[in-house]
């Protein structure tokens, strides 16, 4: 038996998680600054849309924020963290066999699971998470964690995709 | 120099259980669980008053007649539901309050419905 795997990533996970209780950002472009407030670590796609840099200083880019209306926030672990148990606990519905591989990351374990429809299920666990938990996630699925993270990438990207993409089908191999 | 016992043990001793956890008893989901603190008084013929805590569960399904958090135009609030003939209504429980018909472009959604009330007599 092949091993499977679903890499569940948060989309802009700390951004999700202050609009979630702040649902007026949504749609809106808005940053999550590091300790001190010193780097951007956090966009929405409409902040990534205007051009703003991932971990760039944000001392550097106060024009773009005045000129944007850019929503600028601290960083607040104790909300992520609390989201992130919240998305594991939700997770664990799904499948046991869970690796939380960062604060908004996790790989499951889909061995068993080979004779469902390994798309349906992806899109069951992010419509899940939305409804549970309100973050928004992007699921690749695929026969080794580094094709899982590929995949989760293209998921993210890929319009056609709509937040999963499962390689294990058969015309993705050879 | 310590001192022991050597009375009767208590008989409840074997029967002693856990105190109630209000956390176990109130929140049947807890990953989709929250609590939120309520602003205003447009909800206070429901028993709902301004600075009381509500737990909200987001993983009920929002029919008819039940106490929701929801989204209209980026703002939390809090509503009774009504749906009827295709139409979502947000009732408020004040007279001095009006319901609200939601339309397509009010950018509504339900954020979560609220299961019980906590407030402080």
């Amino acid at each position: 038996m092949s091993p499977t795997f679903a890499l569940v990533d948060c989309n802009n996970f700390y951004v999700s998680c202050e609009q979630v209780f702040n649902p007026g950002l949504v749609g809106k472009p808005v940053v999550v600054l590091s300790n001190n407030d010193g780097c951007v670590i956090a966009r929405s796609n409409e902040a990534k849309a205007i051009g703003i840099q991932m971990g760039i200083p944000v001392f550097k880019i106060r024009d773009v924020i005045k000129a944007h209306k850019v929503h600028v926030y601290s960083s607040n672990y104790a909300l992520y963290g609390d989201m992130s148990r919240r998305i594991i606990k939700t997770l664990s519905e799904f499948t046991p066999d869970i690796e939380a591989y960062s604060i908004g990351e996790a790989f499951l374990d889909l061995s068993g699971l080979k004779r469902c429809n390994l798309n349906d299920y992806g899109h069951s666990i992010r419509s899940k998470l939305r409804k549970w938990t309100g973050i928004c996630v992007s699921v690749g699925i695929a026969q080794t964690k580094t094709l899982a993270k590929i995949a989760n990438r293209i998921a993210k990207k890929s319009e056609k995709a709509d937040g999963v993409l499962d390689l294990t089908g058969s015309h993705y191999k050879k | 120099m310590a001192s022991v016992s050597a009375g009767f043990p208590s008989p409840a001793e074997d029967y002693i259980e856990g105190k109630l956890d209000l956390n176990k008893h109130l929140v049947k989901h807890p990953a989709a669980t929250f609590f939120v603190k309520v602003t205003g008084n447009s909800m206070i013929d429901a028993g709902i008053h301004d600075k009381d805590m509500l737990i909200v569960d987001r993983s009920i399904k929002p029919v008819d007649k039940k106490v929701v958090i929801a989204v209209v135009n980026g703002e939390l609030t809090v509503r009774r539901i009504r749906v009827t003939k295709g139409k979502i209504l947000l009732m408020p429980e004040n007279r001095d309050y009006k319901p609200l018909q939601v339309e397509e472009e009010m950018g509504f959604e339900v954020w979560g419905v609220v299961t019980n009330v906590i407030h402080p007599l």
